[in-house]
């Protein structure tokens, strides 16, 4: 789970890591008391989950009242498009407003989970305040990072390592370890994927300073932490993909016109691919789940077909846990709401029954096995 | 022979009573696996099935002798569960379980490589030895004994592909499905590696996804180590990045976690990758008879 800037740093400075003073803005009404409180210059940022908003205009120095206000405005309510938000963009429900820092030198520092190694990934560069992946291409050298046991935790030998590569004033190096930590407490405590402060800075007479910061949450995690759960912004998220989660549904919405309905999220991958090798494009990915009644399968087939990209269907199901014929009975419950072309392949448990089921609502296209939906997939217009 | 599992292997199972754990003992059971015993501390001293149940697993595989323990307690017990298998003496421990924490899973995974225990999951259909045994969930009758070695990332995908091999007469040795989440404990290489030594075994199916670089390790592993034929599919061409293809694991964040780039690891180490589902039967068969 992704969290917001604001929520990101309010963690962080719980574990008394230093972040610049700010204020989370809802409505102009508060603008004035923050710019008093603060004073200028102040940075204004816009609250999305998501890079790229600094290019699109969503990060903005103010040195005015005037220059505040209008600028608040054109973010508050507002939907930002971004590099990785899609045309879309996404929606901008607060505004973070802060003291701006002048920073000589940006760093990069983040501890993440890496699933490769198996174990957790100190990160460390001194070419921060871009896209840690670009700096990667370019000069990977200019990258270091540490593997942390977690029986042993962060030892501050790795800690050095890290520190001397960055080339700062051995000064730094108490403040430094003393940092990262803090944010090897923060990463375990709140289990995170992710805890990234890019661009990290170091302020004289104050210290090293998040500018920015960004975290992801382990979603099977989120059982034990009630006040991260809470920290969940569904503005963020495309109203289609919320409603099915809370039906119980995998769904991921994409930009084609076949629509995907299948079981398992394997086979519902599988499926889109099925699309794309007939030279078609997907236009969602949509798992069922193995333990889907009925109702969640009608559900899923509605909100395939209320999708107004989606010229044509295409369902594949290998009958398992699911049944067949349990998810024959969802498509004639939803089959008087559906009038778009469905090509319909199912195999496996209760074949035969969801079969005749299907044919008796007369409304879809059966074909025998993937090879003949190939086909089908084809041949039909879109 | 087959890998991992066959009809000497004893199972218990942990998390007997509940409602999956229930129903998939008793599927196991008319599979004809093994299973001995069950754990559940609250049913302690009573039967289920005719099988005794045991408070912990120390007891059960003292008074059971099993070596195979198949796990359905929730996500928040499962750590639990596994490190109470691994402190028990139990050398091959397969979790059903979905919606593990990671960090729990970075304890484990660190643990059972230093024990050199396996683990299969968590986030899995389990393993399958056909007309021997199973411990999982797979629908057995779907299976027939063979040759041919299948190793999978999803659930569904390894029932569609094990359908279109049984279909076409082609029996399987082993299929293992290795788990949906991004850390797992057996990985497609040590499976690989397994196969590669199975006397039975003489051809492999892989079914990869997107996410992570299992896939491209298995790519140097075969190129280095391995000299049985063997085909691949990869789930997921095309898929966005930063978002979650249903399986926790199945998620693109950097740009080697794609399916394409997965596909062309596969390729340049002289795996045949299948590019529609539709026709890994097919070519398996056309490439085993070959």
């Amino acid at each position: 789970m992704r969290i917001h800037e604001y929520q990101a740093k309010k963690i962080l400075s719980e574990y008394s890591i230093l972040v610049p003073p700010g204020f989370t803005v809802l409505s102009e009404n508060e603008l004035e008391e923050v710019a008093n409180t603060l004073g200028f210059p102040l940075v204004v940022k816009a609250q999305i989950h998501g890079g790229g908003r600094g290019k699109a205009r969503g990060i903005r120095i103010v040195r005015t009242i005037e220059e505040l206000r209008s600028e608040v405005r054109s973010l508050l309510g507002k939907r930002l498009v971004t590099s990785q938000s899609g045309e879309e963009g996404k929606y901008v429900g607060k505004v973070l407003v802060e003291t701006f820092e002048e920073v000589k030198e940006e760093l990069y520092l983040a501890i993440l989970v890496d699933r490769d190694v198996e174990g957790i990934r100190l990160i460390a560069s001194k070419k921060g305040g871009v896209n840690i992946e670009d700096v990667f291409r370019e000069d990977p050298s200019l990258i270091l990072t540490e593997l942390i046991d977690p029986r042993y935790g962060l030892l501050p030998y790795k800690i050095r390592r890290v520190f001397f590569s960055l080339g700062l004033d051995f000064a730094l190096l108490e403040p430094f370890s003393a940092l990262c930590e803090k944010l090897y407490r923060a990463f375990l405590e709140k289990e995170c994927l992710l805890c990234e402060i890019n661009p990290l800075a170091h302020v004289p007479n104050k210290g090293f300073v998040a500018i920015d910061a960004k975290m992801v949450i382990d979603d099977n995690a989120l059982f034990r932490h009630k006040d991260l759960a809470e920290m969940y912004d569904p503005t963020q998220e495309d109203s289609r993909e919320l409603n099915a989660r809370a039906s119980g549904i995998n769904y991921v919405r994409l930009k084609g016109n076949v629509g995907c309905v299948a079981n398992g999220a394997g086979l519902a991958m599988a499926t889109m691919d099925l699309v794309r090798m007939a030279g078609k494009e997907p236009a969602n990915f949509l798992d069922v789940g193995g333990g889907a009644t009925k109702e969640m399968v009608s559900y899923g087939l509605r909100l395939v077909h209320s999708d107004e990209n989606v010229k044509v269907i295409f369902v594949n199901v290998f009958g398992g846990i699911l049944r067949c014929d349990t998810f024959a009975m969802g498509f004639k419950d939803a089959s008087p709401h559906i009038y778009k072309p469905v090509i319909m392949r199912l195999s496996g448990t209760n074949a035969e029954e969801g079969l005749r089921i299907v044919k008796e609502t007369g409304s879809a296209i059966i074909v025998r096995d993937l090879k003949e939906a190939l086909e089908k997939l084809k041949e039909i217009k879109v | 022979m087959s890998i991992l599992v066959d009809e000497t292997t004893k199972v218990i199972v942990q998390g007997i009573t509940g409602r999956e754990g229930a129903f998939h003992t008793e599927r196991m059971l008319e599979y004809g696996t093994k299973v001995v015993g069950g754990v559940s501390p609250k049913k302690r001293g009573q039967t289920f099935l005719g099988i005794p149940i045991f408070g912990t697993v120390s007891e059960a595989v003292r008074e059971t002798g099993a070596q195979a323990s198949c796990i359905f307690v929730s996500p928040m017990n499962a750590k639990d569960a596994i490190i109470e298998a691994v402190d028990s003496g139990i050398k091959l421990i397969v979790c059903i379980t979905e919606g593990v924490p990671i960090h729990d899973m970075l304890i484990v995974k660190n643990l059972i490589r230093e024990k050199g225990v396996i683990l299969i999951g968590p986030n899995t259909p389990g393993v399958i030895s056909p007309e021997r045994c199973k411990i999982g969930v797979m629908a057995g009758h779907i299976h027939k004994r063979g040759n041919v070695g299948v190793i999978s990332r999803s659930g569904t995908l390894s029932y569609e592909v094990v359908s279109q091999l049984t279909d076409l007469n082609i029996g399987q040795s082993t299929c293992v499905g290795i788990g949906g989440d991004p850390v797992v404990g057996m990985r497609f290489v040590d499976v690989l590696e397994l196969f590669e030594k199975d006397g039975e075994t003489e051809f492999i199916v892989l079914i990869g996804e997107i996410g992570g670089s299992m896939e491209q390790e298995a790519a140097e592993f075969y190129k280095k180590s391995m000299s049985k034929p063997m085909c691949a599919y990869v789930a997921g061409y095309g898929a966005p990045r930063e978002k979650k293809m249903g399986h926790a694991g199945a998620i693109i964040m950097g740009e080697k976690e794609s399916a394409e780039a997965k596909i062309e690891a596969l390729e340049s180490s002289g795996i045949f990758v299948v590019r529609s589902l539709a026709e890994i039967g097919e070519t398996v068969k056309r490439l085993l008879y070959s």
